[in-house]
């Protein structure tokens, strides 16, 4: 399925290439942390709105609660957002499968911060490598928990106007366990990364 | 005519990276295929001595192209080359009758590695 999105069809295509070969290897990063086989979907690239946050989570409207992590970056000295948010039944997964016992909310908060830090830093330090752009990433923050995915809200993008989202869905094989990681691009980012595509496509 | 053959992804960038990548003046007569219900169709066809084969592709997926290759006893040569970098991955496909697993990117290097290996240049 196609969306709208900033990008030409060449760039797209290039964009989503260059996220395939990155989330690939943050999905070796997550199969060693869940101990599983995780199912890799294609990224899907479309123009953002920041009132409408639940429609770039598509791979997530199974009508279940979500909880949600966001992590801070700077992309080319712009500032990104990686919002990494799973379903509820995805939870009880994860604390099983890396042998923890969730009984508050601040384990939790920690459980949810490192699956951000596991999948997030592989993933851009891919992206950054590929497209030769600067990398800085700052510590996740839990922004929800247990909530109704239609009212997760995301303060920071509020002034957001014109940006783009990357939508990387991971799936655990045979289990309930699904995560979507969100990279989040305001419009000067995203001509950064048009012009470096466009230099990419035509090598 | 040169070697039919297939490279099989559904990225236009990642074909072009593949066709670049192919050893200089080696005798290919090449068929793309976007998906893999395009890249079953050619195998059935013919086009398919050897194939160059994605993992993640809509429609058909490239586990099931492997499926199919095995399930109708084609003679393809299959070399798979995929951005899931997990081990898991490598052992499913060469158990599903893949003769090599190459991680994306490819480059020229890498893939001559490989049909050196296997004498297939």
């Amino acid at each position: 399925m196609r969306y709208l999105t900033p990008l030409t069809e060449d760039q797209r295509d290039c964009l989503q290439e260059i996220t395939n070969v990155a989330m690939g290897a943050a999905g070796e990063s997550l199969a060693a942390f869940t101990d599983t086989f995780v199912t890799l979907s294609i990224p899907v690239i479309r123009a953002f709105e920041p009132e409408q946050l639940a429609e770039s989570l598509s791979h997530l409207k199974t009508g279940e609660n979500v909880s949600a992590v966001v992590q801070p970056f700077q992309f080319a000295e712009h500032e990104c957002f990686a919002l990494v948010v799973i379903t509820e039944s995805s939870f009880t997964d994860l604390a099983q499968f890396t042998g923890r016992w969730v009984d508050n909310e601040t384990v939790a908060g920690e459980l949810l911060g490192d699956l951000a830090k596991t999948i997030n830093r592989v993933c851009l330090e891919g992206l950054s490598d590929t497209m030769d752009m600067s990398l800085r990433l700052e510590e996740p923050d839990v922004i929800a928990m247990n909530t109704v995915l239609d009212e997760l809200r995301l303060q920071d993008i509020s002034g957001w106007d014109q940006a783009m989202s990357v939508e990387i869905n991971y799936h655990l094989e045979d289990h309930p366990f699904n995560c979507d990681l969100l990279l989040l691009f305001p419009d000067l980012a995203i001509e950064d990364i048009r012009m470096v595509l466009d230099s990419m496509i035509d090598m | 005519m040169g070697i039919p053959l297939l490279i099989c992804d559904d990225s236009n960038m990642a074909r072009k990276q593949v066709t670049r990548s192919l050893p200089d003046g080696w005798d290919v007569d090449i068929t793309y295929a976007v998906n893999g219900v395009e890249g079953i169709d050619a195998v059935r066809q013919g086009h398919a001595e050897m194939l160059f084969l994605d993992l993640t592709m809509p429609e058909m997926d490239g586990y099931e192209v492997l499926e199919l290759i095995k399930q109708e006893a084609h003679k393809s040569i299959v070399i798979v080359i995929s951005g899931d970098i997990q081990p898991e991955a490598r052992e499913r496909v060469l158990k599903l009758g893949a003769l090599e697993f190459i991680k994306k990117p490819i480059n020229k290097e890498k893939l001559a590695n490989v049909l050196q290996m296997y004498g297939l240049i």
